[in-house]
């Protein structure tokens, strides 16, 4: 009998256990030892978290940048023209290079984050704030689809986080389709973020900047000058009275967007200034070619900063590290600054034409020649002058590749130079080869550029 | 039931006879080409030859290329360059292939041209050339025709600029049909006292009427704007202006003006007294000339932007 009684006992907590059971609802699915995607972004404080992974993901994008848009390019060579450095300064790049694989990755990973906050802003109470992370996430999704696609051409488009299963973002989109994505999110950037924000962080002006360069490469010269013309009007950047200043003084007006890093600090820091400047005496990388030496002009002010004379190499004087470890370098990497806006300024407004006798245009360049102690142009300012200003000027910044080919003037320019120095040239040389890491993973979704 | 045995036969001597070629047969872990050739390719000019041109190729998984330049030469560089015998079209066709002998083609044309012919306004540079003002019979050498330049100045068309009847480009128009806008009432015509022709446009001292019209012009270029007016002894002002916006009320002309001339001049008021504004159009493919006054009646004639 008692048997019985707790049989009946044990059916019936069986049966009762069987109806209070927990649904998965009910669960907290969310891991207490780390964390992870589920139980996250739920407060403003951890979308804010989000936001400034982004920034940390862009600091990886500048490290190796200089050797596809400087040393691809007549302004700078390696020393020892050996191995996968030598590809880019002989106009040789393979799929299978090292910086072709991990410039498309640093700025994936960039747009990847970036994504991460898009899709988990409704979390963020304050309207202003989730418009200000909107803009910065979407400052950064535009600024590293347009590094891919003027690096690789038409490239993959993500605009969502995806996961390994969507493969249907992995093949290559039409470089107008990315261009017009690129325009729509700067677009929205520059009407969401405020144009007073952390040095470091996108501004208003920034989205504004950067967009208007977007425009000047598809040819939208009017939509690019109203651009440039608000950030010269808005008044929050000016020209730094000395050169010099502006790579050695952190955080000046003339810095639109930077890039930041801390010296002898082993997570924020960048050692581009290691193998770029001084450490390129050891590693031999990006020191200025002959060519680039000479177009320098007898009495620009420029000279001692380009280069560097406390060492007998021809060193870049650019982002010379002040850090007690030379491969823990501090100096910020400058994406945007005032004098880039002057100069895009008059190309806006000399409008694809060969030349401009337009005052506002000459006036800009102007302005940044007075700094550099040159002459005033007199006159018209001819599409060759304003090119050689962006060389020099800019020089060691990461524009020369693409303002040749914004101008048309790659092919000539680089046959020349690839002539004169043995290399071979070809117009394929203009988009680099799409990693070969990526095609093999990509189940046949990814295709190469001619050429390669 | 038995008659089907003779379809084996049959079935036999009809396999020997459509049995695969041997080329057909895959070898053992042989795969299709998947990625056959794609032909492509782009040219550019030489800097030191007119007709030397530069071949890129930019085809896909070939290995092999064979170049027809349309003149009877031929190559088979991967990226040739070719001096072709003189000016003309020539069609150049690339076939690429790869070692598996599959192959594709394509072909682009190319034209040369003489040495500073500017094709677009089929003109050599240096040559006289029209230089867009009808008031010039004589067309003499204009920089803004010079391909290679600076982008064209475009000299606009100001539509019944004399305010004269049936001057629009249909033969019709009374005058003032260019010159309506929703800032203010529609200009009045007088035919005098007049500058020029038979008609001028009045502004009656009430104030309430504006002159408005949109013009095509090139962005970030000088020019000169001039006209006749004279006003009756009324002290009052007449207002003329180069707006970057077609505006739809008073209120919005401030913002909208990019120069501004304020006139006064009352001495006459049979008199027609030349004014000019010059501006600089900034960035605006399209500017709006406007007019209106206050306190004392006026007239305006013949207006030239240049």
């Amino acid at each position: 009998m008692n048997k019985h009684i707790l049989n009946s006992t044990f059916l019936a907590v069986l049966c009762a256990m069987l109806f209070v059971n927990c649904s998965q609802d009910e669960l907290d699915l969310a891991p207490l030892s780390a964390i992870g995607d589920n139980g996250f972004y739920q407060t403003t404080e951890e979308v804010e978290g989000a936001v400034i992974a982004i920034y940390d993901g862009l600091q990886e994008v500048p490290l190796r940048e200089f050797a596809l848009s400087e040393m691809r390019s007549d302004n700078s060579r390696t020393k020892s023209s050996e191995g996968d450095w030598a590809q880019f300064q002989e106009l040789a790049v393979q799929p299978t290079n090292l910086v072709v694989g991990s410039y498309w990755a640093a700025n994936y990973n960039v747009i990847f984050r970036a994504n991460r906050v898009i899709e988990n802003l409704d979390a963020v109470t304050d309207a202003s704030l989730r418009d200000q992370f909107e803009g910065e996430a979407k400052f950064a999704r535009a600024l590293c689809h347009f590094n891919l696609v003027r690096a690789y051409g038409d490239v993959p488009l993500l605009d969502k986080v995806i996961g390994p299963e969507e493969s249907d973002y992995f093949s290559r989109v039409d470089a107008s389709t990315v261009y017009a994505a690129i325009d729509s999110d700067l677009t929205d950037a520059m009407g969401k973020l405020p144009s007073d924000m952390a040095f470091g962080r996108a501004s208003k002006a920034a989205a504004q900047g950067i967009l208007a360069k977007v425009k000047l490469t598809n040819g939208d010269y009017s939509g690019a000058q109203a651009l440039c013309s608000s950030i010269i009007d808005g008044g929050n950047h000016s020209l730094m009275g000395d050169y010099h200043d502006v790579f050695y003084n952190e955080g000046n007006s003339e810095i639109i967007f930077a890039i930041p890093y801390i010296g002898d600090d082993a997570n924020e820091s960048q050692d581009f200034s290691f193998e770029m400047t001084a450490g390129g005496v050891v590693s031999g990388l990006n020191f200025y070619t002959d060519e680039f030496a000479l177009v320098v002009e007898e009495g620009d002010k420029r000279d001692s900063t380009l280069f560097n004379y406390a060492t007998i190499d021809a060193d870049v004087g650019k982002f010379l590290t002040q850090s007690a470890d030379a491969r823990l370098c501090g100096n910020d990497w400058i994406v945007l600054r005032h004098a880039d806006v002057l100069l895009m300024y008059a190309e806006a407004i000399m409008a694809g034409g060969a030349s401009t006798s337009s005052f506002d245009a000459v006036d800009a360049v102007n302005q940044v020649r007075e700094r550099a102690g040159l002459s005033e142009i007199e006159g018209s300012l001819t599409e060759d002058m304003l090119l050689h200003e962006r060389r020099v000027e800019l020089a060691f910044e990461n524009h020369r590749m693409y303002d040749l080919v914004r101008f048309g003037k790659a092919i000539s320019v680089l046959g020349d130079f690839a002539a004169a120095n043995g290399y071979t040239f070809t117009a394929t040389d203009l988009l680099l080869p799409i990693p070969q890491n990526e095609i093999n993973v990509s189940n046949g979704a990814l295709t190469q550029n001619p050429g390669y | 039931m038995k008659n089907i045995y003779y379809i084996y036969p049959i079935l036999f001597l009809g396999l020997l006879l459509f049995a695969c070629s041997e080329e057909d047969i895959p070898g053992e872990g042989e795969i299709a080409d998947l990625t056959p050739p794609s032909a492509g390719f782009s040219f550019s000019e030489s800097e030191d030859d007119h007709l030397t041109y530069l071949f890129s190729n930019e085809s896909i998984s070939s290995t092999d290329f064979s170049w027809d330049f349309g003149d009877g030469s031929t190559s088979s560089e991967a990226n040739p360059s070719h001096t072709f015998p003189e000016e003309g079209t020539y069609t150049i066709t690339l076939n690429s292939s790869d070692k598996l002998n599959a192959s594709d083609e394509t072909s682009r044309e190319l034209t040369i041209y003489p040495p500073n012919y500017c094709p677009e306004i089929d003109a050599f540079i240096g040559d006289p050339c029209d230089d867009g003002d009808p008031e010039t019979t004589d067309d003499t050498i204009n920089e803004a025709c010079i391909c290679g330049g600076e982008l064209p100045k475009i000299i606009p068309v100001i539509l019944e600029a004399g305010f004269e009847d049936e001057t629009l480009p249909d033969g019709t128009g009374d005058g003032r049909d260019s010159w309506r806008n929703d800032a203010g009432g529609v200009i009045q015509i007088t035919s005098s006292p007049v500058f020029n022709g038979a008609q001028a446009a009045k502004l009656p001292s009430a104030g309430d009427r504006v002159g408005l019209q949109e013009i095509e012009i090139s962005p970030n270029f000088d020019y000169k704007m001039s006209f006749y007016y004279t006003m009756k002894a009324d002290p009052g002002t007449l207002t003329v202006s180069i707006l970057s916006d077609f505006v739809t009320s008073l209120d919005q002309v401030a913002d909208a003006t990019i120069a501004t001339i304020a006139l006064t001049d009352n001495s006459d008021p049979d008199t027609y007294v030349r004014a000019e504004l010059e501006f600089n159009t900034g960035n605006n493919d399209k500017v709006s000339i406007f007019f209106h006054n206050e306190g004392s009646e006026c007239r305006l004639d013949d207006f030239l932007i240049e």
